[in-house]
């Protein structure tokens, strides 16, 4: 039945894209005529009531100006463009295009000469002007939306570091990036992707700390993409995994300037992609998903310590609610007698089982958290203050829940939250389901069992040809450094050897600070 | 399509092999105590000492505290085996035995020999290994139905009463060893109704205390070490860390008392000439907690002398349990046996036959170095005029 259904809409898909594709009149070269070149584009823009066509004449030859409403600066446009063409005075009339560009007071000012480098023009914002009696045209640099102000960013907080987050324009990401690594080192290579959206997507890295062939596999997989429009970096972050069907991020996404600069400084390149604040890191370790930007601004003790406790409840929010139930259920003798006898009466008259107990209670966890984000500001609070009461308090009372599990399930909560990256947080939250069932079934056997499968997974699982399981796996030197702690900043001498080997050698030896050493 | 028939295959497995030995906490009925009495017509009496969970609920306390947290449930039959295979048919829920740490024989059955209830707890893979055997003085099931006022069931006052000091009690590991050992013996907790005094309290609100220690022979009870000479016991199975000991001396007017602190007995076993000798030397180190005499333990010459009389005291203390296991009851508790054996295996394996006969002939020698190493807060004796202190 399925496949009955199936198969005719893939190959529509399929053909459709393939002849949207191969429309012939992108690719032509502009006409000498401006009454062809409108007519084109008035009807490749037909029923668009946004883009405008200003008609004028200039040094006796016809002209048009082409753009968007509300992606161009059209104050600009009257008042530097349109009235210096205006103007009464004479052009030169053996080189007029040339005397037109002189005259124009514009910075970025393109001459192009086909229809698709024209549409990408006016699709960015560019007003196109259009003269007759030449194959050629104008990309005038005016460019002017609205977009947000750099704000604090909101998924990823910090106590210590700079409060600047990326935005949702491209630009301003990139700028954030060149304020902070001055050296011109710093590339940035642009690629398109999607056919409807043409989202710019910026490949960011610093040459002579990167692996070159990192840079084109990066390419070749971006460039394999064709899809009809990129919304968010998961768009492109789920084209280009290296295992798909893996319920753990091999791709680190930020929206912080600073997390992306140290990134790049590790000899790992940045995707950044026009129209949201998120941009994509790669390659990364499990490991790496661990580390906050924080842990390197504060003292190392400090990092070292909130490391070892994000493993630690990393375990919690894994293992707790399975290892009760399988406690619980299976083996009673290993718990203290006390201990024992204070569950045993508090799950006295609960009528269901741990494993039922355990997972009605986590998927209500799961189901207040989500109702917590999609709803608007104003009502989340209540809707916390519903759930802590009814699923606290009441659900205890009256004897449906009890009260151990409140508390197994409220710490799994507060654990899964110690991650610093949400992208394995929640990997975590949906690996705990299967875990749990395993548990009901096998006891601890099953528990241990989850556990070789997970490390397992890990150790298959690559992110752009880099092992995930990082340092640890490949037995590298100085593994211990920035893994389950965090060595003093003038210690870490050498970049991490899977990225950042092209250029080892980070900063000056012996850079220990001391009373003694200031005048050295 | 052929890996999605995989998972679900996968699935069907864990339904199919899982949970067989799955059981829910409210389906179980958690022991606390065991006790086993042998019946006048022979048969065997099991009597289990049930918790019961109760929901805490906040505030709410209608419950008459006299009443517990464990009720006692009780079957009999041919054996042990079969007289818990009876219980379980009167008790609802299934007889959970991971956390009994505590198993309670009567004199009678001890008396009569224990090996057949061991052999049944320690084949069961129910009981714990590591928990606690006693000997009451009476009925074992009496004790179970004691309700403590301090602890929740009289088993856990029990078990805590043991695990002070470790050497006193005997878990049924070690007795299994004990008695598939070299010396075939093997010491267990005497206990007893504790009397409570108090008019206000009920008979029953007390707990069981340790009296003194029953000798097991060859998986019978043939006597029992009062409780002085269970002190001197514990000095030979080098577990000595609470009881004071008190000393006279001869020119004092009263009693010096010193607590050990750290304490420490080593067996050295001789064959010379076919004197079978085992020396024995404690050295023990302590406080003075409290000084009756007009003797100012700060001085020198006085403590030398507090030392010496304290090593008279314990080695005659220690002598005594000796003198009674050797010659009274023919009882090698404290492994006599296996020390011989570790060092002088040609030799044991003449006498391992007739070790009966050999034991009560071995010579103790016992050295006793003891050090008094802190007089408490007070140097002088409180309470005392200066020029009353004697030097």
């Amino acid at each position: 039945m399925i496949r009955i259904r199936r198969r005719p809409s893939k190959k529509k898909a399929k053909g459709h894209f393939r002849a949207a594709q191969q429309n012939p009149s992108h690719n032509t070269l502009l006409s000498k005529n401006l009454e062809e070149n409108t007519q084109f584009f008035s009807s490749l823009y037909e029923e668009s009531s946004d883009v405008v066509f200003r008609s004028f004449v200039v040094g006796k030859k016809g002209a048009t100006i082409i753009y968007i409403e509300g992606l161009s600066d059209t104050q600009k446009l009257d008042e530097q463009v349109l009235e210096t063409l205006l103007d009464k005075n004479e052009f030169d009339e053996t080189d007029f295009l040339l005397s037109i560009k002189n005259r124009l007071p514009i910075s970025n000012i393109k001459k192009i000469s086909t229809f698709s480098t024209c549409i990408d023009s006016i699709a960015n914002g560019s007003p196109v002007l259009l003269i007759d009696g030449f194959e050629e045209a104008f990309s005038l640099g005016l460019v002017k939306f609205e977009k947000r102000s750099i704000e604090e960013p909101q998924a990823e907080g910090s106590i210590r570091g700079p409060r600047e987050g990326f935005t949702e324009s491209l630009g301003v990401n990139t700028s954030l990036l060149r304020r902070i690594i001055k050296d011109p080192a710093l590339k940035m290579k642009t690629v398109h992707v999607g056919k409807y959206t043409k989202t710019k997507v910026v490949i960011s890295y610093i040459k002579g700390l990167v692996d070159k062939t990192l840079i084109e596999e990066i390419e070749n997989r971006l460039n394999r993409i064709q899809i009809d429009g990129v919304l968010e970096s998961g768009y492109i972050e789920q084209f280009i995994e290296d295992n798909p069907y893996s319920p753990f991020p091999q791709l680190l996404y930020t929206e912080r300037p600073d997390v992306v600069c140290a990134n790049l400084l590790e000899g790992r390149a940045v995707l950044m992609i026009d129209g949201t604040p998120f941009s994509l890191v790669a390659p990364v370790s499990f490991f790496s998903l661990f580390q906050s930007q924080e842990d390197y601004y504060e003292r190392f003790w400090m990092g070292t310590f909130v490391r070892t406790l994000r493993f630690l409840f990393l375990a919690v929010s894994l293992f707790l609610p399975s290892v009760y139930v399988a406690i619980t259920t299976f083996h009673q003798e290993m718990v203290p007698t006390d201990l024992l006898l204070s569950l045993a009466s508090s799950r006295e008259g609960v009528p269901f089982p741990a494993i039922v107990e355990a997972i009605m209670m986590e998927i209500a966890f799961e189901a207040l958290r989500e109702a917590g984000i999609r709803l608007p500001k104003q009502v989340g609070s209540a809707v916390s203050i519903v759930g802590a009461l009814v699923i606290g308090q009441a659900a205890v009372q009256a004897g449906i829940v009890s009260a151990p599990m409140i508390i197994i399930v409220s710490i799994t909560g507060i654990a899964s939250f110690m991650v610093p990256r949400y992208s394995i947080g929640l990997a975590i939250r949906m690996l705990r389901f299967p875990i749990i069932i395993l548990a009901g079934f096998l006891g601890l056997v099953g528990v241990m069992l989850a556990l070789i499968l997970i490390i397992i997974h890990l150790s298959t699982l690559r992110s752009f040809g880099t092992p995930y399981l990082g340092p640890i796996s490949t037995q590298q030197k100085n593994w211990m450094q920035d893994t389950f702690i965090r060595s003093p900043l003038w210690k870490m001498n050498t970049r991490p050897r899977l990225t950042g080997e092209y250029n080892a050698v980070r900063q000056g030896a012996n850079l220990k600070p001391g009373p003694n050493k200031s005048g050295e | 399509m052929k890996k999605s028939i995989l998972v679900m295959l996968c699935c069907c497995y864990l339904t199919l092999t899982g949970c067989w030995d799955r059981v829910e906490m409210q389906d179980l009925a958690i022991i606390t105590a065991a006790a086993i009495d042998r019946l006048e017509d022979g048969k065997t009496r099991i009597s289990v000492q049930l918790f019961i969970p109760r929901a805490i609920t906040s505030g709410e306390t209608g419950e008459d505290p006299s009443l517990g947290s464990t009720f006692v449930r009780e079957a009999t039959g041919e054996n042990l085996a079969n007289a818990i295979s009876m219980l379980q048919m009167n008790v609802p829920r299934k007889l959970f035995w991971g956390q009994c740490k505590v198993f309670i024989f009567g004199i009678e059955l001890a008396k009569n020999g224990i090996r057949k209830q061991i052999d049944y707890l320690i084949r069961h893979p129910g009981p714990r290994d590591n928990s606690f055997l006693y000997v009451s003085e009476d009925e074992a099931k009496e004790l179970l139905t004691l309700v403590p006022p301090l602890e929740r069931y009289s088993g856990e006052a029990l078990k805590k009463l043991t695990q002070e000091e470790k050497g006193m009690g005997s878990t049924l590991r070690d007795v299994d060893k004990a008695l598939m050992g070299e010396s075939e013996s093997v010491s267990i907790p005497y206990i007893q109704m504790l009397v409570s005094k108090e008019p206000t309290r009920k008979l029953h609100e007390t707990i069981p205390v340790i009296e003194g220690m029953a000798i097991f022979k060859k998986e019978q009870m043939i006597g029992v070490l009062n409780k002085k000479e269970t002190r001197g016991l514990l000095w030979l199975k080098d577990d000595m860390k609470r009881s004071t000991i008190s000393i006279k001396l001869k020119d004092g007017d009263g009693e010096i008392s010193m607590t050990p602190t750290s304490g420490k007995s080593k067996f050295s076993p001789e064959i010379k000439e076919h004197r079978w000798i085992m020396n024995l030397n404690i050295t023990i180190e302590g406080d003075i907690v409290q000084n009756e005499t007009h003797l100012d333990p700060m001085d020198k010459d006085v403590l030398l002398k507090i030392e010496k009389e304290y090593e008279t005291a314990l080695k005659e203390r220690v002598a005594q349990t000796i003198e009674k296991l050797q010659q009274k009851f023919n009882a090698d508790v404290m492994n006599f046996g296996r020390r011989f054996h570790q060092i002088y295996p040609n030799e044991w394996s003449k006498v391992k036959d007739r070790w009966d006969e050999k034991f009560p002939e071995v010579e103790v020698k016992i050295m006793v170095t003891a050090k008094v190493r802190r007089h408490g807060y007070i140097g002088p004796p409180a309470a005392l005029p200066r020029d009353e202190v004697k030097e």
